[in-house]
């Protein structure tokens, strides 16, 4: 981590700060720029009614107060009391309904785009055209095939779930097992998803620490398989084996169809611009310095390509987060997505306002990580912010 | 003193850089500063330099496609000198009768949509000279005149069937369509191989001669400038540091940056073994540089006195040829 | 004599387009010896680059050698397949390509990328010796060792031609190709980066083909120079000797219109026309089209590639006295 990664990270913080501040104002621009507000929709009430539930509410205040308060119930998480509950917060509404959707929506992401980065760089790399040509229309027809959630939902449950049994059809668990349970599932899925964090971040350090190493394949796969096995391991030994087992069951066919949705575009992507990199200096200098193939496709090729297909997977998270929403739906998780309709549908505002700011806090996060990942990937980019300032 | 066709008097162009979110730019690039020098009507003057002389940016601020931070560039027109640094956007159309450029890439400088026919008789159409009759007929002409015959087998191809040497000649029928008193050319032959470059700088001496065109010819390569100048004054950082008529500054270079170039030129005879003069590091970007000798730091001859004292003015040594040094 | 180290015999390499073949190379045969220093001159499509490739054997998908061998210290890669060619490429012999710093990954360390060079060929790699191998070669082309550890784009542009020289150099190959490798320098640095170069090559014992199309490099760093025009070699000498005694009126022509900065100005020579379209190249002597003392068995029969004595080769039906 050199000197010109830091400040780039720091700088893109800053930057993002800011764009935090306009977003949540243009939120609540938004919000005045609505006709009427809520009250206007509750029907049959008395006109001296609606003034006190006014007053009550604040909306008779200045806009600017109204405005600081808007900022100050972001900021502290609380994030406005929702209109169908007195005196509960949307901020922990959401919270205790995070971990559900999260569960689905950040594997669903990291499988996404490493399924079509690595489908995308074998078919890139393949150098006669024609096998590649089929592959890719194959490709075209799954992507094509399976762009309508719903469609990809009842789909699947029809087959793994109804016919063959293989998966549950619905439910983040199965109630049954959890009776009697002591720790609630948010927890045990909170502590999965760490697992999987923890694994990945293992794994990278393995493959890094071992980059020069003579043995290294013979070292990645023990390590590996270490790895994987302490991890099994400590899941037996917490006793929380046979829950995690549970969730990770009902898990699968909803992550499928997240997944299958979202694949096919960074691979596609990833495959084309595997193809323009085939072109460049560096990659025909590899090739002449007698590297083998796959190594000229992995580590140069891929490295660079990667760059456009994790810049265009940015756009796609709003769409990836919507997926996984509907997916929730239709296999009944209570989840945000699920929340979100009800609010929508009872005019609960500040929980649908709430949503918006929390989606939109999390892309623009994802926007960050994705930009520092982008500039460990391509060291040009940490210095690129102050031309004028290298060397 | 006869008359002076272009005057360029303390020409500066300023690039800033941007630092930070919101602030003001501090820095500046020094592209090219306080230049003086002159060219008479019918002349070649050869601007020689590396990458990263100035000499393109001086080009350009002639041409008006860049706009100087400061200084005058006089042109002579209908007997009187016209300032046109500082001509605003509207006038600078009826500048653009007296002054055209010739580009360096042959395959960039040529829009690939446009035929050669359209290409050429643009710079007319612009100007509203002449009906379509008289375009055609002048398009010909200058077909003919840069060597693309029969001309009507050229007037409707595109310039992707043209080879480089092919698509050059167009650019050059394209600058002088319009009859041009000033021509500036920025390197339009390092591109082209070796064979076809000679016969364009042939075809450009030739046109120059019967049209009496000026130009001030950009080049990195003194065997060129050699070949096509007159007068030759080499740049270095923004800087001229020496001028003077051809012959004259390749028998007898004074500065020590042009006894460098000179003796770092490869000489195509393997019987001759020249001397390179060493000279230290490469060249640096001009960031607001300091006022003195902008040679200074590679100088094999600096002095105590060259570091403390500003960057030396041009001066006549005798016969025309001007150095700007302190210890010649 | 010293007995060659390559051995090019009649190569033939085309290029395979919609429109139709293209004759890069046709015929072309040259050898070259452990420290001789060979410059292959010619203009933009005359086959040296094409040529070059064909020795690593680095030939994109649409090309394809059609005939010929190529005998490096006795084996032919000629009928190698890619795999088995492989185990000769860098570590036999390497190239500095055109416009080299593009040679470099822009997202890896500079040093990183000359090791895998090294990991990929030679036996008994440890990462600690390759690092140390890489700083000696950093020496000896002139930067500092420190600059290893950095990204090509901190590097100048003089920099990362040293760096590419020195990833050349890794494996300790027998011979060099160098392709323009100093276009897009300055003359400064060109001739200091040339100088250089000839320096190792001569310090090494080193074979090295130097491609261009500047007759004045070319005859400041080879020994012997190989004229190409339109894919075939038109004539090859040691460098006194074609320079001063062309045979061959392309090389002539070709000498005659290089502007020099010293000697008397003279008259420069124009050849007429352009480089013929490799597509359908002209028949019999390629040249002949533009050639001032054509005739009839010019288009009629290809002329032979002969050796005019003292290893002074050409191709020519009316070779130039004197």
């Amino acid at each position: 981590m050199d000197r010109a990664m830091v400040r780039f990270i720091r700088y893109r913080l800053l930057r993002a700060g800011i764009t935090l501040l306009l977003f949540q104002t243009l939120l609540f621009l938004m919000l005045q720029a609505m006709p009427g507000d809520f009250v206007s929709t509750l029907i049959g009430l008395p006109p001296p009614l609606r003034r006190g539930l006014r007053a009550v509410m604040g909306l008779n205040d200045p806009l600017w107060q109204q405005y600081l308060r808007w900022m100050r119930d972001f900021f502290t998480g609380h994030l406005g009391t929702t209109f169908r509950f007195p005196h509960q917060s949307v901020g922990r509404i959401l919270w205790s309904l995070a971990p559900r959707t999260l569960f689905l929506f950040l594997p669903a992401s990291v499988l996404s785009i490493g399924l079509g980065y690595g489908l995308g760089r074998y078919l890139g790399g393949r150098r006669r055209p024609w096998d590649g040509a089929s592959l890719t229309l194959t490709g075209g027809a799954i992507v094509a095939a399976t762009s309508f959630p719903p469609w990809v939902a009842f789909l699947l449950v029809q087959i793994f779930a109804l016919r063959l049994g293989w998966f549950p059809a619905e439910n983040v668990l199965r109630t049954s097992r959890w009776v009697g349970v002591a720790v609630p599932a948010d927890t045990v899925i909170l502590w999965l998803l760490g697992t999987g964090a923890l694994m990945a971040g293992s794994f990278y350090l393995l493959g890094h620490v071992t980059r020069w190493h003579q043995r290294r394949t013979c070292l990645r796969r023990v390590g590996a398989i270490a790895l994987i096995g302490g991890a099994v391991l400590a899941w037996y030994l917490s006793g929380w084996g046979l829950l995690a087992l549970d969730l990770l069951w009902h898990l699968a066919l909803p992550l499928t169809t997240v997944v299958l949705l979202s694949f096919g575009e960074p691979m596609l992507l990833m495959r084309l611009a595997t193809l323009q990199v085939a072109d460049e200096d560096f990659v025909r200098a590899a090739r002449a310095k007698g590297l083998p193939p796959q190594v000229v496709r992995d580590r140069h090729m891929a490295r660079l390509a990667l760059v456009p297909v994790l810049a265009r997977f940015l756009i796609q998270l709003p769409f990836v987060m919507l997926g996984s929403l509907v997916v929730e739906l239709a296999f009944f998780w209570k989840g945000i997505g699920r929340e979100l309709l009800i609010a929508i549908d009872a005019h609960d505002v500040p929980v649908v306002m709430g949503i918006f700011s929390v989606v939109g806090t999390l892309m623009l996060l994802a926007h960050v990580l994705l930009d520092v990942l982008h500039a460990w990937l391509d060291p040009r980019v940490r210095t690129a912010i102050a031309p004028g300032m290298q060397r | 003193m006869s008359e002076v066709l272009v005057r360029v008097e303390g020409l500066s162009k300023f690039f800033p850089l941007t630092r930070g979110l919101f602030r003001e730019s501090r820095d500046f690039i020094h592209a090219v500063e306080d230049l003086n020098f002159m060219i008479a009507p019918g002349e070649s003057l050869g601007l020689v330099g590396e990458s990263g002389s100035g000499k393109t940016t001086t080009g350009k601020l002639l041409v008006r496609l860049l706009d100087p931070t400061a200084g005058h560039i006089y042109l002579r027109t209908d007997g009187r000198e016209v300032d046109i640094a500082t001509l605003r956007k509207k006038e600078l159309k009826a500048f653009r009768r007296q002054v055209q450029m010739i580009f360096q890439d042959p395959y960039e400088s040529l829009n690939p949509r446009l035929t050669v026919f359209d290409t050429v008789a643009e710079p007319l159409v612009v100007q509203g000279i002449g009906n379509v009759l008289d375009r055609e007929e002048r398009v010909a002409e200058m077909l003919a005149m840069v060597g693309l015959t029969p001309p009507s087998s050229f007037m409707f191809r595109f310039p992707h069937e043209l080879s480089g040497g092919q698509r050059q000649r167009v650019a050059i029928a394209r600058a002088l369509v319009i009859n041009p008193t000033f021509v500036v050319a920025d390197e339009p032959t390092s591109m082209l191989d070796v064979s076809i470059r000679t016969s364009i700088m042939y075809l450009m001496q030739e046109l120059a001669q019967r049209l009496g065109v000026t130009y001030l010819y950009i080049t990195h390569d003194l065997a060129v400038a050699r070949y096509m100048c007159q007068r030759v004054a080499v740049m270095y950082l923004g800087k001229i540091v020496e001028q003077a008529e051809t012959e004259e500054l390749l028998q007898h270079p004074l500065h020590p940056y042009t006894r460098a170039l000179i003796s770092a030129v490869p000489i195509p005879d393997p019987r001759i073994k020249r001397q390179p003069m060493e000279i230290k590091g490469s060249i640096p970007t001009p960031i607001n540089p300091p006022p003195r000798c902008r040679f200074y730091d590679r100088c094999p001859i600096a002095t105590g006195f060259c570091e403390e004292n500003p960057h030396p003015p041009l001066e006549d040594k005798g016969g025309g040829h001007y150095v700007a040094c302190y210890l010649v | 004599m010293t007995e060659p180290i390559l051995l090019v015999d009649d190569l033939t390499m085309h290029y395979t387009t919609r429109a139709g073949d293209v004759s890069a190379v046709d015929n072309v045969s040259f050898t070259l010896t452990k420290g001789e220093s060979l410059g292959l001159v010619g203009e933009s499509g005359c086959g040296k680059t094409s040529v070059a490739i064909c020795l690593l054997k680095l030939l994109p998908d649409n090309a394809h050698i059609k005939g010929g061998h190529i005998y490096l210290n006795g084996v032919d890669l000629v009928p190698l397949n890619e795999d088995e060619v492989r185990r000769y490429r860098w570590r036999r012999i390497s190239m500095i390509f055109q416009a080299a710093m593009n040679s470099l990954n822009p997202v890896y360390r500079v040093g990183d990328q000359i090791i895998e060079a090294m990991e990929t060929h030679l036996e008994n790699f440890s990462y600690a010796t390759a690092r140390e191998k890489v700083a000696e070669l950093f020496r000896l082309v002139g930067l500092d060792p420190a600059l290893m550890d950095q990204y090509p784009h901190e590097y100048s542009g003089g920099m990362r031609q040293r760096a590419v020289i020195a990833m050349a150099l890794a494996c300790d190959p027998d011979i060099i190709i160098a392709d323009e490798p100093t276009t897009a320098l300055d003359v400064i640095v060109q001739d200091r980066i040339l100088k250089e170069l000839r320096a190792i090559q001569q310090k090494l014992n080193m074979g090295m083909i130097y491609i261009s199309h500047d007759i004045a490099v070319i005859a400041e760093v080879s020994d012997c120079v190989g004229v190409m025009y339109a894919g075939r070699l038109v004539e090859k000498a040691c460098t006194e000797e074609i320079f001063h005694h062309p045979i061959h009126p392309y090389t002539a022509g070709l000498m005659s219109a290089f502007p020099s900065i010293v000697g008397p100005k003279r008259e420069l020579t124009m050849l007429p026309g352009e480089p013929p379209d490799l597509l359908n190249p002209p028949p019999g002597c390629r040249f002949h089209p533009r050639c001032p003392y054509a005739t009839s068995i010019c288009w009629e029969q290809v002329p032979e590639f002969k050796n005019y004595g003292n290893d002074h080769f050409a191709a020519c039906w009316h070779p130039l006295e004197g």
